[in-house]
């Protein structure tokens, strides 16, 4: 079994994970910047040593993101919004180095789940996803979208109905089969032919929302000096936080691995259905949201479990699993290497080297971030009016590049601020509003896909077997979550009348 | 005390290093001079050509210059052949290029509003005015507007491929085999305001032309999609054949390929070097009488208040660019083309893309909308 390794790349590997980790923590930069950025050098390199740096860069820059999400409530990328939901309220209560390192515990094994079944299972895996039709891919994105239901916390009509205003707010672009545009003023034509990047988005009515609010509040710190001496020794973190996990791991893991595998399906989605199984399977399920680490480790495990998956369409179809593996053909292009059904036959070696790269740079990823997690965690203490000016300076430039240097980004940005302010002043919840918003294209993307497959007939959507089975999770998951919310609102009102 | 003192001293790098990227994207005003070399990254810090330029007295000299394509992709033959002809470029001409793959409205808009020193280039292809024709961008942006510099290269990797099972060998088969079983139809995959539209309106035209209304009928356009998502569609068993460049499909024509995977390559719109396939025009498609050759052309735009001077001087560049072995053998590797250098001369490559937009001006003002086409 031949393959490339030597100190040389091992050391790329490292220069790969630390900068990707970088990227992913920077809030509006991502493991695909930080891929797009590092493809030219590569240039320069052999297959094997660009395939380290870069799987490194990937790697890194997925992990990174839990940083920001747990500690400043900011998800570094669009696939670490669950992280927040349970991660940062554990930093709230004085556990962010708890948090972080279940974080970076559970993305461990969600990158080593994934390059299991990359490893074993990647020819028959390519196969059998290429039989899932633009019907299923529809329903996925659909049955992801359900996760609104679960988030919505007693409050569900309020959430569908800022989800479904999500979905309508990506749509606001050019319309790719006619070149009609739509929703869009005459004035920003130029801007919005793809319509609203995701990451002004993400950043606006995550981080600049907050920043709003604190300016109307005023910026406290959330730590005194008494409480500082007390972070991340409040509660330790120990291995066996992983107890009674282990399922929930493995099925985290595997969601994100068959998201990535599935061709065009936005890799945010796994984190989303992750968390929303998470919460169906949990013994407490009111409990998730409120800081708890199961759901911290659904979200986590997923969107790493992604990285293997993602190589798998990429490696055996030549079609990308997810943006980052879209930029990675690039440097399989810049080798001279095809990508396609006869690429593991006919490149043995390289073949091996990405399985063993992409070890090495999972153990260097928890290696590099689970030890200085102590000095992490303090990011929380320091004091907002210092912090924040930096944390709104790298927002406004992670915009900016998104598109390569627009000011249209940076106006989205304190657009988007002052939409997700306004939302939390209405007691809507922002994130249902965001997944609507990160799942709206892809939905219309298969909607029209499938119904142009089936001349039009809505038919098309009923007649699939594996449809099926995955309308039955959609309909069990919705009832589920329609209960869920009626316990929710009963045991809101019962500690409304106990508060009185 | 002292991590105080370490956060402030950190968060104060962060912001330094934040604001130095803010400044990245910056071109240079014609009076700024900035500094060779002071890139904010990106492609020229890719394997740099050979052959030493001779930059001698050029006026972007020691300029930074933007160039904008038409794209968002870092992957696809306008980054690939931007990002080449920029180093190439920047090499003869002593200039620091960046490709900023921008998208073909914002690209468009960057070159009508960016001033006429040569700081701020369009490298794009036929989309540029494919776009304006089939209403995809404003009127605004037609060729009228702007200034037409030199041709830089061709990609005639343009492709159609069906499923290897398919009843057809070629565009004319599909035809012929649908003048044979009139209860069949054909769909085809492309992508609307794009090469792949032009082609398939052009070979619809031919269909009708040659087989009538009935057969032209049975052609049925599916439209939009990558390339990616057209293989998808085609092993799906929801488009018949695709369109899409060569070396997408080619891997999937070899032996060994899983049966639901395998296609047929089928006609090629112009031939590709080292490729033995009949093209479009050996299967005797015309359009006009003439048979029907399609090769995407890549040129450069500029504001329409162009800097004359200026102007010469990058289309002079450009001609020893091309010239250049390095770069003939870089592009040839990726299958591109190279142009010669007398057809890079600028009044040459304005009358050759001007004559090109009114062919395909030609077949879109009549072939049908696509509205009747799907």
């Amino acid at each position: 079994m031949p393959f490339a390794i030597g100190p040389e790349y091992i050391a790329v590997a490292l220069l790969g994970v630390v900068i990707g980790i970088i990227f992913g923590a920077i809030p509006g930069m991502t493991a695909t910047m930080a891929v797009a950025v590092f493809l030219p050098l590569t240039y320069a390199y052999s297959m094997e040593m660009a395939l380290y740096l870069l799987l490194g860069l990937y790697v890194g820059g997925i992990s990174g993101g839990l940083v920001p999400a747990i500690l400043i409530s900011i998800p570094g990328t669009p696939s670490s919004v669950c992280t927040t939901f349970d991660g940062h309220p554990m930093a709230l209560r004085g556990e962010s180095e708890r948090a972080l390192k279940i974080g970076v515990t559970a993305s461990f094994f969600g990158g080593l789940i994934s390059l299991a079944v990359l490893a074993l299972f990647t020819p028959i895996l390519a196969g059998w996803a290429i039989k899932f039709s633009a019907v299923e891919k529809f329903l996925i994105i659909l049955f992801a979208l359900t996760v609104i239901a679960a988030l919505s916390k007693g409050q569900m009509l309020r959430g569908i109905w800022i989800g479904l205003l999500g979905v309508l707010i990506a749509m606001m672009n050019q319309f790719s089969v006619n070149n009609a545009y739509r929703m869009v003023p005459d004035g920003l034509k130029t801007y919005m032919q793809g319509g609203f990047q995701l990451f002004p988005v993400l950043i606006g009515l995550f981080a600049m929302a907050e920043m709003f609010e604190q300016c109307e509040t005023g910026m406290h710190a959330k730590y005194s000096k008494d409480d500082s001496a007390g972070i991340g020794e409040n509660v330790k973190f120990r291995f066996s936080d992983f107890k009674g996990q282990v399922i929930n791991v493995f099925r985290s893991s595997l969601i994100g691995t068959f998201m990535g595998i599935l061709p065009g399906v936005g890799g945010s989605a796994a984190s989303l259905i992750a968390y929303s199984q998470a919460k169906s399977w949990s013994k407490h399920p009111e409990l998730l949201g409120t800081g708890v680490p199961e759901g911290l480790i659904a979200s986590e495990s997923s969107n790493n479990g992604l990285t293997g998956g993602a190589l798998v369409p990429l490696l055996s179809l030549g079609i990308p699993g997810d943006s980052t593996t879209a930029v990675l053909i690039g440097a399989f292009m810049l080798q001279g290497v095809q990508v396609g059904p006869l690429f593991i036959t006919n490149n043995p070696e390289v073949w091996n080297t990405i399985l063993v790269a992409l070890l090495i740079c999972n153990v260097l990823m928890f290696l590099v971030m689970f030890f200085p997690v102590k000095l992490l965690a303090k990011v929380i203490l320091i004091p907002q009016e210092r912090l924040y000016p930096v944390v709104l300076m790298m927002c406004s430039v992670g915009a900016y590049a998104t598109l390569n240097g627009r000011m249209f980004d940076v106006w989205c940005l304190l657009l988007f601020g002052v939409v997700g302010y306004l939302l939390k002043k209405l007691h809507f919840p922002v994130s249902c509003f965001l997944i609507g918003f990160i799942l709206g294209r892809d939905l219309e993307n298969y909607f029209i896909q499938a119904i142009t497959a089936y001349n039009g007939h809505l038919t098309g959507f009923f007649v699939r077997p594996m449809g099926w089975v995955i309308w039955a999770l959609i309909i069990i998951f919705v009832a589920y979550a329609i209960l869920d919310n009626r316990k929710s609102k009963k045991r809101n009102r019962t500690a409304a009348m106990k508060g009185e | 005390m002292k991590l105080k003192k370490l956060t402030a001293l950190l968060l104060s790098a962060a912001m330094t290093i934040g604001l130095l990227a803010g400044c990245g994207n910056k071109t240079s005003q014609p009076s700024g001079g900035s500094n060779a070399g002071q890139s904010s990254g990106g492609s020229s810090s890719a394997g740099q050509p050979s052959g030493g330029g001779d930059s001698g007295d050029s006026s972007l000299k020691g300029k930074r210059v933007r160039v904008v394509i038409g794209s968002t992709s870092t992957g696809g033959d306008s980054y690939m052949i931007a990002d080449m002809v920029t180093r190439y470029l920047g090499e003869e001409m002593g200039f620091n290029g960046k490709v900023d793959p921008v998208g073909n409205a914002a690209a468009l808009d960057a070159i009508s509003t960016a001033k006429g020193d040569g700081t701020t280039i369009m490298m794009f292809h036929d989309m540029t005015f494919l776009s304006v024709m089939f209403g995809a961008v404003d009127a605004k942006y037609g060729l009228e507007n702007m200034t037409v510099g030199p041709r830089i290269g061709q990609n005639p990797g343009g492709c159609f491929a069906a499923h290897a099972d398919a009843p057809y060998d070629s565009i004319a088969g599909a035809a012929e085999w649908l003048k044979s079983n009139p209860d069949k139809t054909v769909r085809v995959n492309i992508e609307a305001g794009g090469a792949s539209h032009l082609v398939f309106a052009a070979y619809w035209l031919w269909i009708q032309e040659t087989y009538g209304d009935d057969v032209a009928n049975r052609v049925k356009a599916i439209v939009g999609g990558s390339t990616d998502e057209k293989k998808q569609r085609l092993w799906d068993n929801n488009a018949d054949i695709i369109y899409g460049d060569y070396s997408a499909f080619s891997e999937f024509t070899k032996e060994g390929v899983d049966a639901q995977l395998a296609m047929k390559m089928m006609d090629p719109a112009d031939k590709i070097e080292g490729v033995d396939l009949p093209t479009m025009a050996d299967n005797g498609v015309t359009f006009d009488g003439a048979p029907y050759v399609y090769s995407k052309e890549f040129a450069m735009y500029f504001p329409k208040d162009m800097d004359q001077g200026i102007l010469d001087e990058i289309t002079a560049a450009m001609q020893k660019v091309c010239e250049n072995p390095d770069f003939q053998a870089e592009m040839a590797a990726m299958k591109y083309k190279t142009v010669s250098a007398g057809d890079t001369a600028l009044a040459a490559s304005q009358e050759f893309i001007q004559a090109k937009s009114d062919t395909c001006k030609k077949i879109i003002d009549i072939a049908p909308s696509l509205d009747s086409l799907t």
